[in-house]
């Protein structure tokens, strides 16, 4: 049974432990400084990172998807359009943001997912590309290229989150909730499944398990979490425009998932958390945010092919050969 | 006796070239059967028309009564389950994972559990190891899995494409006695196709040998392992 140490998952690894107290040591620092700054990062990574984490779903079945960005903008324009024409509460609002981006994700999925790997990869960028024309096609609705400004804020049961230090709370609540949700669906017979399809399709096709089925609904799942995640970042900054789904916030979503371990059920986080401050600590870097993001991915492809998560189990490897 | 796999007439194309000319045997039910032959004789190309992968250009196969329909997943439906050739195992689950993929079909989860240990009854080393990662594990331990997988379907008629390849010796006639076990306990129909025609013929009931897309023998297993053309063609004697 000397082998078997590597892979066995049992609920608590030391090192699971350590990543934990890592997160929540993080998720902690504004209230330490108590920088309005620092408190605006921390939404900004878990806004990131609950898109990320639902862009980690998608890749849990083998597939990228360049179209993240557009499902957070249908997530965004729904529950803005809701709240500010039809008087819905904001916190109604996101859950339909989510409603809907995974309904289109769920209706479209079906004819896309027959494409893999890299022409799946080119139709969901054309997809993303589209929905940035169309919203621009339609200034009644997306307000056009100067977008729509004055959102409302979340408010919880008539209490507004007005301010930095209220609304982090409640990004960490969410955040948590779709963590939580990626770990059910890992642990449970679904993510056996996602797995079995990722790995062999063939394979998994042959021993009963509906691949269709299986992708659509990690599609569906992904990009549901997209549009709670957009609608979030709507409400939260107040402004949105077609630009602000563009398919360079794709990319971005991309990065971080990569960069923090495609497959890693802590990946998204990692990668968020590490991604998003980083343009923003570097002082008048903010332009260059796609550059640092290049050499980041360059460097992560080929140093830590695992990602960030898988970071630790490399060191200890090597220490152990060395 | 009833067979439990016909397979009649079988003539199946790539492209050009014809594969099979026309291959008909019985599997009887409950028995091993064992298709030897050597490379390129078409043992493949059965077992791939049986799995509904090929379109056979004429012949049919039977399940007990029912006709197969040449589409990926009809056979399984009727209780035919493949282990495939080269160990073809989800590298990164772990083993009990992957025996658990074996019986999606199977939507009673008490009839799963029961299945579950009588896997792990015939391979105690895949109890062991059934946390460990199913790319880690040894050739034969592979092997065992890729079994177990299948068995784990519930199948009537079990599909062994070449399980002794690139085993070692002992492993192998272990795999063979474990094989015999499984079948004489489950009455379940298992067929058998291998280059290693002495393992298999030893173990078969019924066996057919087939060379370049033609059924040139069948008879007992023992009455081939006898046979002067098989000895000389196969075993080396």
């Amino acid at each position: 049974m000397s082998m078997s140490a590597t892979s066995s998952a049992p609920a608590f690894q030391p090192m699971t432990v350590v990543w934990i107290a890592g997160i929540v040591l993080a998720a902690l620092i504004p209230w330490f400084t108590g920088s309005v700054f620092h408190f605006h990062i921390a939404i900004m990574v878990c806004i990131s990172a609950m898109a990320t984490g639902g862009l980690a779903v998608i890749a849990w079945v083998g597939q990228l998807s360049l179209a993240h960005a557009a499902f957070a903008g249908i997530g965004a324009y729904t529950s803005v359009l809701l709240v500010t024409r039809l008087d819905v509460p904001v916190l109604l609002g996101l859950p339909a943001g989510a409603l809907v981006a995974g309904a289109v994700a769920f209706i479209i999925g079906a004819p896309l997912l027959r494409l893999r790997g890299v022409y799946f990869v080119l139709i969901t960028f054309a997809l993303n590309e589209l929905f940035r024309l169309i919203m621009l096609d339609i200034p009644e609705f997306s307000g056009g290229s100067s977008g729509i400004a004055g959102i409302p804020k979340i408010s919880l049961f008539g209490v507004t989150l007005s301010n930095y230090q209220s609304v982090y709370p409640f990004a960490l609540f969410c955040l948590a909730l779709v963590m939580g949700l990626l770990v059910l669906i890992r642990r449970g017979q679904l993510g056996r499944r996602f797995a079995a399809v990722e790995e062999n399709l063939a394979l998994a096709e042959s021993s009963g398990i509906p691949t269709a089925k299986t992708q659509t609904i990690a599609f569906t799942i992904g990009s549901a979490i997209a549009g709670f995640s957009g609608a979030f970042l709507a409400h939260y900054v107040g402004f949105i425009s077609p630009e602000t789904f563009g398919f360079q916030l794709s990319v971005s979503y991309v990065i971080m998932l990569v960069t923090g371990g495609r497959l890693a059920l802590w990946g998204p986080l990692v990668g968020a958390l590490f991604l998003t401050p980083l343009p923003e600590f570097l002082r008048g870097a903010v332009e260059y945010q796609h550059v640092i993001y290049g050499v980041v991915l360059i460097a992560v492809l080929r140093f830590l092919p695992r990602g960030l998560a898988g970071l630790p189990r490399q060191l200890s490897r090597k220490g152990g050969r060395g | 006796m009833r067979s439990d796999l016909s397979v009649r007439n079988l003539v199946v194309n790539y492209g050009p070239v014809r594969a099979l000319h026309g291959v008909s045997f019985d599997v009887p039910e409950g028995q091993i059967a064992a298709l030897v032959g050597s490379n390129g004789a078409g043992k493949s190309t059965v077992l791939k028309s049986i799995c509904g992968l090929l379109k056979p250009v004429e012949g049919e196969i039977r399940v007990g009564e029912e006709v197969m329909k040449p589409r990926p997943g009809d056979p399984l439906r009727h209780g035919v389950a493949l282990s495939p050739e080269g160990r073809r195992l989800f590298g990164r689950l772990s083993v009990e994972e992957n025996l658990m993929m074996g019986a999606y079909t199977v939507k009673d989860a008490a009839a799963r559990d029961d299945m579950l240990d009588r896997v792990y009854g015939y391979f105690p080393r895949l109890k062991e190891r059934r946390r460990q990662m199913a790319g880690s594990l040894s050739g034969g331990e592979q092997q065992m899995c890729a079994i177990g997988r299948a068995l784990m379907a519930q199948p009537r008629v079990l599909l062994l494409d070449e399980p002794s390849l690139g085993i070692a010796p002992i492993i192998v006639a272990e795999l063979a006695k474990i094989i015999e076990e499984i079948s004489r306990d489950t009455s379940m129909t298992v067929l058998l196709v291998e280059q290693n025609a002495q393992m298999a013929l030893s173990i078969a009931a019924t066996g057919v040998v087939l060379e370049t897309g033609n059924v040139v023998l069948t008879g007992t297993g023992r009455e081939l392992l006898a046979s002067p053309e098989v000895r000389a063609a196969y075993l080396g004697t």
